[in-house]
């Protein structure tokens, strides 16, 4: 694959990852926000003590979350860049996902070491990763999709 | 030409949307959709009563509780395990906690908190939570809840049937916290039972009127507690 890295791509594949980065805040705000009203509003809280409801919750969220921060991410990068999209749609998703890695553990909500097995990996970062990759390619691909216009069918009178 | 222009929109457009942003929304509600069903399934799946309570089996207990309180159960590894399960009321002002120690956390709670028996494992959690809410309110007075017989009654027939040995202290802080302008007290009731030395606590604690309003639910969740399995030595 045959990727020139100019200053500008870099730059905005970066304004990318931090649109994703602002889109995941205000998408998991915004998500949580909802998910809570809900559960207030129907009285089933209790529901989420099953691991079944929590699984069910995650995949929600990663919908809601990574997929749509990745769309937003990727919808910046289509605009910006026309050429190798399939190569600088890999990049917002793990950019963006650092940062928000970042800040959550210097916020103090940082994946405590005894945490670390493999299936808390691939549910913190491996299915986010894979879920925010997805959306990018959908947002870069979304505004750089072509589309044949219909021809305007010619109407014809016999009235005149 | 006309046949060539349609093809190409089949091929491109689904529902007037370009193909990559409809795989987006499809696939946004298809994550959202199958959360809600299972998170539907789950519930209809579990409730008991009469519709409006839960059912849940923990690795240590079989308990009942209100579907619109939420509950949150994990284990703890500090000194031994303590596997912990807290039931925050729907106003999130009362919480039920209870703890079950295995063999060596119960030995090091012991030791660490110089407690020489389980009856004085109540004073001490009473006088903890009472010394923790003194260093933000220093008007805060402590009272004991005696003599309701209704509760002892209650308490003295649920410990028969589930334990070897059983204690239990009530209390009342007064002006525990400020919120705004007022003062709010607070209530506990604060449980030890022992079972093949292995030590339970169960701790229902919260701001005195929300308390006082969920007694009743407290009762249930109290009586439907059928403990499975005591842990005696840190290998299951």
């Amino acid at each position: 694959m045959n990727f020139s890295i100019d200053r500008w791509k870099i730059i905005h594949i970066s304004i990318g990852g931090i649109i994703f980065f602002a889109s995941i805040i205000l998408f998991g705000f915004i998500a949580q926000a909802m998910l809570d009203l809900a559960f207030r509003t129907l009285g089933i809280w209790g529901v989420l003590a099953y691991a079944e409801a929590q699984n069910a919750h995650y995949i929600i969220r990663l919908g809601t979350d990574y997929l749509t921060a990745g769309f937003f991410g990727g919808l910046y990068i289509g605009y910006k860049v026309k050429e190798h999209l399939k190569a600088a749609a890999l990049f917002p998703a793990p950019f963006g996902l650092t940062v928000f890695f970042a800040v959550q553990y210097f916020l103090g909500y940082g994946i405590p070491p005894s945490s670390l097995t493999l299936i808390n990996l691939l549910k913190i970062i491996v299915a986010p990763l894979m879920i925010s990759i997805a959306g990018s390619y959908m947002g870069i691909y979304t505004v750089n999709w072509r589309v044949e216009e219909k021809p305007k069918e010619e109407r014809i009178s016999f009235i005149s | 030409m006309a046949n060539r222009s349609v093809e190409a929109i089949l091929i491109y457009k689904i529902l007037g949307l370009r193909l990559p942003l409809a795989i987006f929304i499809f696939s946004l509600l298809s994550l959202i959709t199958s959360g809600t069903v299972i998170i539907h399934l789950t519930l209809t799946s579990n409730l008991v009563e009469d519709g409006n309570w839960l059912y849940i089996a923990t690795d240590y207990c079989k308990i009942k509780f209100p579907k619109s309180w939420y509950m949150d159960k994990g284990e703890v590894n500090e000194n031994g395990s303590v596997y912990v399960i807290n039931i925050l009321s729907e106003d999130f002002q009362t919480i039920t906690h209870v703890k079950f120690f295995s063999r060596k956390a119960t030995l090091n709670f012991m030791r660490e908190n110089n407690l020489s028996n389980f009856s004085s494992v109540p004073l001490f959690e009473a006088q903890r939570v009472y010394e923790w809410i003194l260093r933000n309110s220093e008007n805060a007075t402590l009272s004991y809840i005696e003599g309701e017989t209704e509760l002892s009654t209650f308490l003295e027939d649920w410990v028969k049937k589930n334990a070897d040995e059983a204690y239990y202290l009530a209390i009342r802080i007064g002006n525990a916290y400020k919120k705004g302008e007022f003062f709010y007290n607070v209530s506990g009731l604060f449980i030890s039972l022992a079972i093949k030395q292995n030590l339970i606590e169960i701790i229902y604690y919260g701001e005195e009127k929300s308390w006082t309003m969920n007694w009743e639910n407290f009762r249930k969740i109290l009586s439907s507690i059928e403990i499975t399995y005591v842990k005696e030595n840190e290998s299951k």
